[in-house]
């Protein structure tokens, strides 16, 4: 059955090309430019994954991790950041958060990426 | 008396003072005085001038013709007596004027008396010598005229012979008394006129019966006979008279003399005299008192004389008195016959308790060598010794510094003794004692300060220098380096134009100026030194010679150059920081668009196929022509260079990651060994340069566990290898010869330095200042990130305290020293 994920970046183009190679595996993705449109969506569906960036303009992908877990439980989280200095904060560790759910971009294969997904053990 | 009737006399003398003297005695004497300074001016004046009577004559007059010699020219053509004067006693000079004609010798300063009574000595000799000449004259002229007249006589004599024997037989024996008394009186007239004594008798009615021309002068008389009939209430001595009258009173009531007493006269000008009087009574053929016989020697001048002497006495006595001097006098045996008032003062004995005493007591034992050897110098050698100093003990039994000076007075008579003058030198000794400290202090900051200190003449010859300053260039001694330097410090600074533009600079200042200059020690190997040059200057100005120091700042420039270091690795850390997210988005963009684009042609997707046959043709054509036009290559080439890309920002991100692993205790040989077999591993380096052909020699020292990061110094080594095994690639070494690697652990001075050295071609000095440069690199583009030494070289010195430094030179091998601190675990 096909896997659901939720992309968030402010950049159009990683975005598109993160749902383009999930959805050629078969996946099926969303995405959205801020933290606070896929809250929004979050209200009323829920995914099985979501990546955030964690950078973003608005709400960070930090704080959009904190309330997203406060609305759905259970959704395992990729944090794709560009940002080596990127920490993980008490509320995040709280959130279940560790160094596994991080993966810096850019990453060299998409399988990577694939592999951190599934990797996830909550 | 007319001033013509005077008698003129030329006073030869060079001495201003002595002729004043005389000169004021002779015109007090009414004498007209005609002065010359010397024997040449005197044989002028006697030449141009007619009315001389008497040449009064000093000798000897200083430059010059002397008295003796003037006065025989003068006699050549001028009758005159001459009188010599003078303070020689010598037989010889005595003689020599004897046997011109001379009218008499005076010594000098004898006294008024002495010398009027001479000069009319003089007069009258000369008048009598004058008399005699011409009564010879007229006795040879008559002579021939009594020869004739003495045959006629001879013929009346014997006729009157028998009368006269009868007349002579029949005149009285009075008349023969009163020859004979005429001629004594005669006699005793001119030794009362001449006698430089003052001469007078007196009846019993105290009138005077008689005097010489002494008194009469005294008394204001022209003439002795003037006085006769007076008595001493009718001279200007009225005021003594009363007891003149009492003293020749007592004398003719006792008939006892009265011999050599002092006693007062006025002078018919007013003035007192001194005198010494004798008065004895006179006695007729019976033995009858019938008056005194009195003389008197005027003594005034001989009391003043005394009277001076008393007060230059007491004065003197009254310097020594109050003088911080000592003054000792000790006889030829060295015993002390005399010590001044201030030695009980100063030393604090009781007066007189030097007397008698040794001259070597109370002198210390330690300065006794010394005062004994200079005593026997001054004593043996008669001059005046050199100041010495020694050590003497108080009453109190305290040491006190003198400082003595001997001066050998035995043969002075009047002094007969050794004069010792001692001077209390003890706060000079402490200011001495001062000033030597300071000096010591300042001997002592120059023999052990750090800084190198030198001294050299104006034009650059090395006079003196410091230990320091002997370290710094690497002499052994002052001769070394004087040696080496004094061909005008050709040897000591690398580039000569330094010195001079230095030298021309100097500055005056206390503080000169400082100049960074390479140096060459002695070895020749060049050294950065900090060089400050002024001049040192005497009183007026006038530069003496140069002082400057010295500092090896080596060491300074090269933590410097690794702070320069540390700081471009700060501001990449900081740019890193900034740059990473922005740059890693649009490579996330290329890297994923050129993977999605690759999968969407050569991926085993459902969607590939479908979107085939929708567009009119089947995938395999679609790769075929991919193939064909190698887009799979374009597209792997645009992944590549991303992920290449997205490497060089990783390692660059490195400088600015957080610790995230810990710091941990670990020995640095383990890590080492990890490193090597990661090496060995490693697929780049076993496929481009083959590590395990290297040849490793190990050479670990005991080393501490000290806190480190281990992944992080395993990455340092690890691109150590990387690069030697890259550098020794590049080298082709002969047979016997391959390449090597060795490693060297020790502990040393609370760090741990490892040495990892390779026999690679090496680099110059200026590669080697940019090794640890960010995005340096040596390497064709594409093998190296030129980032690997950097990281290194942050892990080191920012993350672990450490130092890391590359020494090289070209075909000589490079070898990499990393220290890090040894801190102690905490347990």
């Amino acid at each position: 059955m096909n896997m659901k994920l939720i992309v968030i970046d402010d950049e159009k183009n990683i975005r598109d090309t993160i749902r383009d190679y999930f959805e050629d595996n078969g996946w099926s993705v969303i995405t959205f430019s801020s933290g606070e449109d896929a809250l929004e969506f979050l209200e009323k569906e829920t995914t099985e994954y979501i990546i955030v960036d964690g950078r973003l303009p608005g709400m960070t992908g930090t704080d959009f991790i904190r309330k997203a877990s406060l609305i759905r439980s259970g959704i395992k989280y990729i944090i794709y950041t560009g940002s080596y200095d990127f920490q993980i904060g008490d509320d995040l560790r709280a959130s279940g958060i560790t160094e596994k759910n991080i993966v810096m971009k850019p990453v060299m294969d998409f399988t990577d990426l694939h592999n951190a997904l599934e990797h996830i053990n909550k | 008396m007319s001033e013509s009737d005077k008698k003129a006399i030329l006073l030869i003398e060079d001495e201003k003072v002595t002729a004043k003297t005389i000169t004021k005695i002779l015109e007090k004497n009414n004498y007209t005085v005609l002065h010359a300074h010397s024997g040449e001016e005197a044989v002028a004046i006697a030449n141009n001038c007619n009315k001389i009577d008497l040449l009064l004559t000093d000798i000897d007059l200083g430059g010059g013709i002397d008295g003796t010699v003037a006065v025989e020219e003068i006699l050549k053509y001028k009758n005159i007596p001459a009188l010599f004067l003078s303070s020689h006693t010598e037989p010889e000079i005595v003689e020599k004027t004897e046997k011109i004609t001379s009218y008499g010798y005076v010594v000098k300063n004898t006294g008024e008396t002495v010398l009027i009574a001479s000069l009319n000595m003089a007069f009258k000799l000369f008048e009598a010598h004058e008399k005699i000449n011409t009564q010879k004259q007229e006795l040879e002229a008559s002579a021939e005229k009594m020869q004739a007249s003495l045959e006629e006589l001879e013929s009346a004599n014997e006729d009157l012979t028998t009368t006269q024997k009868r007349l002579i037989e029949s005149e009285s024996k009075a008349t023969l008394s009163e020859k004979l008394m005429a001629e004594s009186n005669n006699m005793l007239q001119l030794v009362l006129n001449t006698i430089p004594a003052r001469i007078f008798w007196k009846g019993l009615d105290y009138r005077y019966l008689g005097c010489n021309r002494l008194v009469a002068m005294d008394a204001g008389f022209s003439s002795p006979e003037q006085l006769i009939g007076l008595d001493d209430f009718n001279m200007p001595w009225r005021e003594q008279a009363e007891q003149y009258r009492a003293d020749d009173l007592s004398i003719i009531n006792s008939g006892n003399a009265k011999i050599n007493y002092e006693e007062r006269l006025t002078q018919s000008d007013g003035t007192v005299l001194w005198l010494n009087t004798t008065k004895v009574p006179l006695r007729n053929i019976e033995g009858r008192i019938i008056g005194i016989l009195g003389t008197w020697e005027d003594i005034t001048a001989k009391k003043n004389a005394m009277e001076s002497l008393h007060i230059s006495e007491e004065r003197f006595s009254s310097i020594i008195q109050s003088s911080s001097d000592m003054i000792f006098i000790i006889n030829q045996n060295y015993l002390i016959s005399y010590e001044s008032p201030s030695t009980a003062k100063i030393l604090g004995y009781p007066e007189g308790f030097f007397l008698g005493k040794s001259a070597f007591s109370l002198i210390h034992p330690d300065d006794l060598n010394i005062v004994m050897q200079e005593m026997d110098q001054v004593s043996r050698f008669k001059n005046d010794g050199l100041p010495t100093e020694f050590r003497l003990k108080k009453a109190d039994n305290t040491w006190v510094f003198l400082e003595a000076i001997a001066s050998n007075l035995l043969e002075n008579p009047a002094v007969k003794g050794i004069v010792i003058t001692a001077r209390d030198i003890s706060e000079r000794k402490k200011s001495e004692e001062v000033i030597r400290l300071s000096e010591e202090k300042f001997r002592n900051i120059f023999e052990t300060m750090s800084v190198g200190y030198f001294r050299t003449s104006i034009d650059g010859n090395l006079i003196d220098l410091n230990p320091a300053c002997l370290h710094i260039f690497g002499y052994d001694s002052l001769e070394d380096a004087k040696a080496a330097l004094n061909d005008n410090s050709n040897n000591v600074y690398a580039d000569h134009d330094e010195w001079v533009r230095m030298r021309n600079n100097i500055s005056d200042k206390t503080v000169p100026a400082a100049y960074t200059v390479k140096l060459l020690k002695k070895n020749g190997s060049e050294f950065f030194g900090n060089v400050s040059l002024r001049h040192v200057n005497s009183s007026d100005g006038t530069p003496l010679h140069i002082e400057g120091l010295v500092e090896d700042i080596s060491e300074r420039i090269k933590t410097q150059e690794i702070l320069i270091q540390s700081e471009k690795m700060i501001t990449v850390a900081g740019l890193a920081a900034g740059m990473a997210h922005e740059i890693n988005n649009p490579l996330g963009i290329i890297m994923q668009n050129a993977e999605n684009a690759k999968n969407r042609i050569f991926g085993d997707l459902p969607g590939n196929i479908s979107a085939a046959n929708e567009a009119g043709t089947d995938i395999g054509t679609i790769r075929k022509y991919a193939d064909m036009r190698r887009i799979n290559n374009y597209l792997q080439e645009i992944h590549d260079a991303g992920t290449r890309a997205a490497k060089i920002v990783s390692n660059m991100l490195q400088f600015s990651r957080r610790t995230e692993s810990k710091f941990s205790y670990l020995d640095i040989n383990d890590i080492m060994e990890k490193a090597i077999e990661l090496a060995m591993n490693d697929y780049d380096l076993k496929k481009k340069y083959d590590f395990r052909k290297i040849s490793i020699t190990k050479n670990y020292g005991s080393l501490p566990e000290i806190q480190c990061q281990e992944t992080q110094i395993e990455q340092v080594f690890l691109n150590i290898f990387k690069n030697a095994a890259q550098a020794m690639a590049k080298k082709e070494f002969s047979e016997n010869e391959g390449p090597s690697l060795n490693i060297r652990t020790f502990s040393n001075n609370s760090k741990i330095t490892i040495e990892i050295a390779d026999n690679g071609p090496g680099m110059d000095e200026n590669t080697r200042k940019k090794i640890f440069e960010p995005f340096y690199t040596t390497k064709e583009p594409g093998s190296g990130t030129g980032l690997g030494l950097s990281v290194s070289f942050y892990i080191i010195v920012t993350g672990h305290n450490g130092t890391i430094t590359a020494e090289s030179s070209p075909g000589k091998g490079c070898t990499f020293i990393i220290t890090l601190p040894e801190k102690k675990r905490n347990i």
